[in-house]
């Protein structure tokens, strides 16, 4: 290339400069650094690896994590869907989606069982996920232990250790004083017989669907800079007591559009009365089901 | 029945373009414009390039604008921005003692070599509205005198030359740059400056009030405060000659510090020491405390259990970004967990009054 | 010797305003040929404090920088370093500093390096000037033939 420059007073033009992203947004270096993360991660099932979390055009705690994995996983032949609630239209699942668009110019779809990569907040769609599809989920808090000891320098030693009592006392605590272990969301896993795990805020009901699952199960948590990972075909158990064996209740009701008696349904209020109404929070299950009729 | 529709996109789409009409405002009153920012509100723009960690004036006008004036939302995009440049390495670390001061202050002696010098400061405005601001165009010349073009040592050192104060002397490490490597704790005295130099003013500006009220006192002066431009020195990877690269503004300030000694050291000075961009004394001053307050360890002082001697309660909590993201997501969307809860709940308050009715 | 000169421009340009060099290239009028080595990119350094002024190095912040390389034929290369994001600026710095290497060296310190450096003077003597005049003087040496 030879130019020729013609300076003809063109003045400083800092506005008009043209800012390009790379694929997905983060730079290939710090994609890397998140893979190998993840590598390790899934070599140590349930295991919090420290990553150098970016700051992204994005708030903390709003999926930042969950969008750096999957920024890092992604090709150009994914296709990805967004869901937060179980739904594709939540307001942060559209703006998830849209960001991934924009930025790695991919197909984006609602339907389950086409997507390669499902973003998610709190919750696991109903469909059974297959092999060579990853699940990433967005977390907040990944330590399982941060609500009994917030200090990060001992957790990690009652992980080294497999130091679980306080999480054991804990629920057992919850028993006496009311029947019942009061964790309805975020309830902790055991992960291939050895980390307690935090499933991220997803509602105990899909707690069964992480164990055993073909699919690959990735962590993300931006703020707290951690990642965590759940291989294919992996045992994953929900912590209970023998004699208080771990029950991943729903609501006894039947979704009102499709009429589903078995997927997790959010609750509307439908008048003034405050009568209620249940419908499926997995959206794209519930389409599929009407379209089926 | 209910048949679902997709509301979120459109929603979302409208609620973009109402923000930004609001951002113009009034379109019959002059639109701001960058440099009016950059010249006028000269440190807002400095907090903004300090939190955010990136020394660009004219970014930091722009992020205010955007932002509508919101600081914390301007750092963010800052953040967002930086995030995204190649990082073309690292400079010679400054010398602050050759810094272009507009201002040098101490509270520790009353004259000092190269003298005390008040610059431009709120310090001694008495605090009444200047309703001749209210027309346009009302302000007063600086003055001007004849100066001495010299070197203005940092105070601390004549104390060092007594022996009467704990020396700051290299141990050769390098520091690690921890937004871009996890951070581990415990952390290094470097590691933990870099998080409070970007560190939320209002956050570090009240751990630092509590330590003077008694919560870890550590009895703190201004041994030394001064605002100026430092140049940055940088080697040309190609040429590997350094150049002054840059001129940046900072303000430090070294607080002096009581110390009764202890079984390992005896009676002496102590310091803390703030490193912002710009000119932000209230963070510069409240940076040095609590970075005092932290070293607890180090001087073999007792550990009272005060949220400013915790390193990692202030480390962990001191990013207005991270706080402010977490804190406002509780916004988004939580059918699902609210849901498990209210199952929850209705469960166990259906199983209350089968025990009363049984009782 | 070479290298300090070459260090002094370097400087003068990295750190110029950028409406102020700019207008003095554009005044000089030059039509230059060149070959790019590297295009103008926007990137950060990151500026190291040392703790409590004297001990260990820290990381403070970032600064935006513009840089970019060019030669005019193969022996002689410009290199635009420079402080801030605009691009213009740092081609600017890059045709200068390949410049004054060549026999236009005159022309580009007289018209350019040497405004750069009186500016930056002027700019400095203002604010030690303004600084001076909010010092405050408590003790005065009063000299002995004063008394």
């Amino acid at each position: 290339m030879n130019n020729v420059l013609k300076f003809k007073n063109k003045k400083a033009n800092v506005a008009a400069q043209d800012e390009i992203y790379n694929f997905a947004y983060l730079d290939e270096n710090t994609k890397r650094m998140i893979r190998r993360a993840l590598i390790k991660a899934l070599c140590i099932p349930g295991y919090q690896v420290p990553f150098s979390s970016r700051e992204m055009p994005m708030p903390y705690g709003w999926g930042t994590g969950g969008v750096q994995v999957t920024s890092s996983c992604l090709t150009t032949d994914d296709v990805l869907k967004v869901i937060d609630q179980g739904a594709d239209d939540t307001t942060n699942a559209v703006s998830i989606r849209n960001f991934f668009k924009k930025t790695a110019n991919i197909e984006t779809t609602e339907t389950t069982n086409q997507a390669s990569i499902i973003q998610t907040r709190h919750r696991i769609p109903e469909e059974k996920l297959k092999e060579k599809q990853i699940l990433v989920y967005q977390v907040p808090i990944p330590e399982p232990l941060a609500f009994l000891e917030p200090r990060y320098q001992e957790t990690k030693k009652m992980h080294a250790l497999s130091e679980y009592g306080i999480m054991h006392v804990k629920l057992y605590e919850d028993i006496t004083k009311n029947g019942h272990i009061e964790t309805a969301y975020a309830y902790p896993v055991k992960t291939n017989d050895r980390y307690i795990m935090d499933p991220s805020p997803i509602p105990k009901f899909d707690n069964p669907k992480m164990n055993n699952n073909p699919a690959i199960q990735l962590f993300g948590a931006g703020r707290e800079q951690r990642i965590y990972a759940i291989p294919p075909y992996t045992e994953v158990t929900s912590l209970d007591f023998e004699d208080y064996p771990f029950d991943p209740s729903k609501a006894p009701h039947k979704c009102s559009i499709c009429g589903s008696n078995d997927s997790f349904l959010d609750e509307i209020i439908t008048d003034d009365d405050g009568n209620r109404s249940f419908i499926c929070s997995d959206t794209n299950y519930c389409n599929q089901r009407m379209k089926d009729k | 029945m209910y048949v679902s529709v997709k509301g979120g996109e459109k929603a979302i789409n409208n609620a973009h373009s109402w923000l930004s009409e609001l951002r113009r405002g009034d379109v019959n009153i002059a639109e701001l414009n960058i440099k009016q920012i950059s010249e006028q509100l000269t440190l807002s723009v400095d907090r903004v390039m300090s939190e955010g960690s990136l020394y660009d004036k004219d970014l930091s006008a722009l992020a205010i604008k955007q932002s509508r004036g919101d600081l914390i939302e301007a750092i963010f995009l800052m953040r967002a921005y930086r995030t995204t440049l190649p990082r073309i390495g690292s400079s010679k670390p400054i010398e602050t003692s050759k810094m272009l001061c507009l201002r040098r202050i101490s509270a520790t002696f009353k004259d000092i070599p190269g003298k005390q010098k008040l610059g431009p400061t709120f310090d001694y405005t008495h605090r009444l509205l200047d309703f001749k601001l209210l027309a346009d165009g009302e302000y007063e010349k600086a003055k001007i005198e004849k100066y001495d073009d010299k070197e203005i040592p940092h105070v601390l050192s004549f104390l060092n030359k007594e022996g009467l104060i704990q020396r700051e002397i290299p141990s050769g490490k390098t520091s690690k740059d921890i937004t871009r490597n996890p951070i581990y704790f415990p952390l290094t005295r470097s590691e933990r400056l870099q998080s409070l130099s970007r560190g939320d003013e209002g956050f570090l500006l009240g751990l630092a009030y509590s330590t003077q009220r008694g919560y870890a006192r550590n009895h703190a002066f201004v041994g030394e405060l001064r605002t100026g431009y430092v140049e940055i020195q940088f080697e040309i990877p190609e040429l590997g000659i350094e150049i002054n690269i840059a001129d940046v503004m900072f303000t430090e300030c070294e607080s002096v510090n009581q110390f009764k000694g202890s079984k390992k050291i005896p009676a002496q000075f102590t310091r803390g020491y703030g490193l912002v961009f710009g000119q932000l004394e209230r963070k510069a001053i409240s940076m040095a405390l609590v970075d005092r307050s932290m070293r607890w360890k180090e001087f073999g002082e007792e550990y009272l259990g005060v949220a400013a001697q915790d390193e990692e309660f202030v480390i962990s909590h001191c990013d207005n970004i991270q706080a402010t993201g977490f804190l406002e997501h509780i916004k988004l969307p939580h059918y699902v967990d609210f849901q498990a809860e209210l199952d929850l709940v209705r469960k166990i308050r259906e199983e209350y009054k089968k025990n009363e009715q049984r009782t | 010797m070479q290298n300090e000169s070459r260090k002094q421009w370097l400087s003068s340009l990295a750190t110029a305003d950028e409406n102020y060099l700019i207008s003095l290239w554009d005044n000089l009028n030059m039509k230059i040929e060149y070959n790019w080595l590297r295009e103008p990119e926007i990137g950060s350094v990151m500026v190291q404090g040392k703790v409590g002024a004297t001990g260990d190095n820290f990381n403070v912040g970032e600064v935006t920088i513009t840089r970019c390389s060019l030669n005019l034929d193969k022996k002689i290369q410009g290199h635009g370093y420079v402080q801030g994001r605009n691009k213009y600026k740092s081609k600017i710095a890059a045709l200068c500093d390949a410049l004054m290497q060549t026999e236009k060296k005159e022309i580009i310190k007289r018209n350019i390096i040497d405004k750069l450096v009186k500016y930056k003077n002027n700019k400095r003597n203002e604010i030690l000037s303004k600084t001076e005049a909010t010092k405050v003087d408590f003790f005065t040496l009063v000299r002995g033939e004063d008394k």
